[in-house]
């Protein structure tokens, strides 16, 4: 059974979750304010958090960040809905996927499993192929998620060494968004959906450019992205 | 350059000219008034033979009275001046002379220079006259510039024009004077120029503002530009950006509140959208929903008719009247009203007052401010406790206060209390979050004032509202 964490201050809100959440099979414990909250995302006994990113003592962001410091644990957060700047924050800030609130728990729950399934598959094709991609200065090893970079260790969150992966598997040629969203997320694009957009920015940053300004993943304009060979 | 320009460089440019023209021609018209006074501008005139000699002529054979019509003629004439002066030292007609101008006469005359315009005659009736005429110096100096350039001067026929010695120069326009007026004219349309700019130079800054502003741009501030002038139009610029930087809170105000009120409806919401979820997975739990639902609707309502009542406190003016209120019935009809909530949690309303007086206002919002401060009391204070709720006028004011038995706010929480939607940290959402800034903004539109303190041994909640008579 897996483990989830609720952290938002909304007493009602969570318990309604939580009702709905056990009888989907899954064990919920809430935290109603960030401190306590943050300590137990650390405790290594949940599988995914969800994060609300008002809360009464800390933002969702900082509680992101702290938490990112020394864990890799998927975070869904919640977030206002049309409130993009706060979505967009959140995601490079290192939140795995958001669900825009008010949601309906069916959404919350497709979006866990989604979250939950890509994990596990991750696992299960970490298990039987002992593969390492080599694309130029990018070493990705997929058995123990780690890349490097200019051999360099290149920090990276879930879902970008997830984007990063899918790009490097078809390095030189275009990976269309949807896929992409498939294969990081779990998830099909929903429409205005800007996480690739996003993750993918995040990951820029992190490679730098190249010595012409150029950076190492380009953007195909209506069509999705792609990562320079060699 | 706009139209304005043009116009004050217009207005300027011709009321210099024509200030230029009447001083110009005041000080010609005094210049010749009085320029037989002006002695010391005078010289011998050695060239007024033919004024003199009739005059000599006159004054052997005739009379002085004939002699003195002579004169006469000659002054008004605009001649030379022509002096006869007796044994005495004095002129015939009167006029003063300047000594020096005597003396060198008489000097000349010994000298025997000058025979012609210098003369020492003898009346038939043995009177000895001395016999001279005086010109201008400037006249005599235009007179040479004349000769030198006889084309220079415009219209007129010459210095000796008819007259000898007639100051024909003045009628026309000589070279300098031609010099004058072409650079009066360049420097009063440069000064024109400048003056028109440095008036409608701010009024531009200002047009340029108002684009800004009006183009949504409400971070325009116009007075550091022309802060320099200290006038009306710097004036002018600080009462513009007083006015943005109002609009500018009150805009910012109107978007902090849309913001607030569509979080304030999210959390409703989503425990809507929620329980809706828990129905479908669980219809044995659908009478709970129901009842849930109608708890979330009914909160999402009142949000509702708060957000209404704070938008019709701002839009007062436009709605009603002030009217004189009984204040002790108002204050009755409040207590008792809530009292009916406080019973629910064994609560008692102490409410003591003084005298009985009327005051100018709305009553619904006053009521409305004073019952929200009241139901935040209750909803604060612990069952069984007590409220005292004190009403006292000082000279012009009634100070109200509501002192609860709460846990009190923290000190730098204390003014937020009053703004949309705060909540202090161990505060759950029940309450809509408008009570006290509804409040707030009824007491302002009394002018009045609300204030909270905590009590001094830190237990409860103090609210002060006061409102001028």
């Amino acid at each position: 059974m897996e483990k989830i964490l609720i952290i938002d201050d909304d007493v009602e809100l969570t318990s309604l979750f939580q009702d709905y959440l056990v009888k989907e099979h899954f064990f919920v414990d809430i935290a109603y304010d960030g401190t306590s909250g943050l300590k137990a995302a650390l405790s290594n006994k949940y599988d995914l958090v969800i994060l609300d990113m008002m809360l009464p003592d800390m933002v969702g962001t900082e509680i992101l960040v702290k938490l990112r410091l020394n864990s890799t644990l998927p975070v869904l957060m919640f977030t206002a809905k049309g409130d993009d700047l706060d979505r967009i924050i959140g995601l490079e800030s290192g939140a795995d996927d958001y669900v825009a609130k008010p949601c309906t728990p069916r959404e919350l729950v497709a979006r866990i499993r989604a979250i939950l399934r890509r994990i596990n598959q991750q696992a299960v094709s970490a298990s039987t192929t002992q593969q390492t991609l080599n694309i130029g200065p990018l070493v990705l090893s997929s058995s123990n998620r780690k890349a490097t970079w200019f051999e360099q260790d290149l920090k990276l969150t879930s879902t970008e060494f997830n984007l990063l992966e899918a790009l490097a598997q078809q390095a030189g040629q275009v990976v269309n968004k949807n896929d992409l969203s498939e294969h990081a997320l779990g998830r099909k694009l929903v429409r205005y959906d800007r996480s690739i957009d996003v993750h993918m920015s995040s990951i820029r940053q992190k490679l730098g450019q190249q010595k012409d300004g150029h950076s190492y993943i380009q953007t195909v304009r209506g069509k999705g992205y792609q990562l320079i060979k060699g | 350059m706009g139209r304005l320009f043009w116009k004050f460089f217009l207005a300027f440019w011709l009321t210099l000219i024509v200030v230029a023209i009447i001083v110009g021609t005041g000080v010609r018209l005094r210049h010749n008034s009085t320029h037989h006074n002006h002695i010391e501008d005078y010289r011998l005139d050695h060239r007024a033979g033919i004024f003199i000699t009739p005059a000599a002529s006159i004054a052997e054979q005739s009379d002085i009275a004939t002699l003195k019509r002579y004169l006469n003629d000659i002054d008004q004439s605009r001649g030379p001046t022509l002096y006869a002066v007796d044994a005495k030292d004095q002129d015939i007609l009167g006029r003063d002379i300047e000594p020096a101008i005597l003396i060198e006469a008489k000097k000349q005359f010994e000298l025997g220079h000058h025979q012609n315009t210098i003369r020492q005659v003898t009346t038939p009736l043995n009177q000895n006259l001395f016999l001279f005429a005086v010109v201008p110096e400037h006249f005599t100096a235009r007179c040479k510039s004349n000769k030198q350039i006889p084309k220079a001067s415009h219209g007129s026929a010459g210095p000796f024009n008819g007259k000898p010695g007639g100051p024909g120069g003045l009628i026309g326009l000589p070279a300098d004077l031609f010099l004058l007026i072409t650079v009066g004219i360049i420097a009063s349309l440069f000064f024109s120029g400048i003056l028109a700019w440095y008036f409608t130079k701010p009024i531009r800054h200002l047009r340029n503002a108002f684009t800004a502003v009006s183009a949504g741009n409400l971070d325009t501030r116009i007075s550091a530009t022309m802060y320099h002038r200290k006038d009306e139009l710097s004036e002018l610029g600080i009462n513009f950006d007083d006015m943005v930087s109002k609009l500018q809170n009150l805009i910012t105000g109107q978007q902090q509140l849309l913001h607030d009120v569509s979080h304030e409806l999210r959390s409703p919401l989503a425990r809507m959208q929620a329980a809706i979820g828990i129905a479908q997975q669980q219809p044995e739990k659908r009478q709970e929903t129901f009842s849930r639902l109608e708890r979330e609707t009914q909160r999402i309502s009142d949000l509702i008719g708060e957000l209404l009542m704070l938008s019709q406190v701002e839009n007062t003016d436009n709605l009603q009247t002030k009217q004189a209120i009984d204040f002790a019935e108002l204050m009755a009809e409040i207590i008792e009203d809530t009292r009916y909530e406080a019973d629910e949690k064994n609560i008692t309303i102490n409410y003591t007052t003084g005298s009985d007086f009327s005051l100018m206002g709305y009553e619904e919002l006053l009521r409305r401010a004073i019952e929200n401060v009241i139901r935040n009391a209750i909803k604060f204070s612990p069952p069984a406790s007590t409220i005292f709720v004190t009403v006292k006028q000082f000279d012009q004011h009634v100070i109200l206060t509501v002192a609860d038995q709460g846990p009190g706010v923290a000190g730098e929480d204390l003014s937020n209390i009053f703004q949309p939607f705060f909540r202090t940290k161990n505060q759950d959402d029940e309450s809509s979050g408008l009570g006290l800034a509804i409040a707030l903004r009824a007491v302002e539109k009394h002018n009045g004032v609300i204030a909270a303190t905590n009590q001094d041994d830190g237990k409860g909640l103090i609210v002060m509202i006061n409102l001028p008579l």
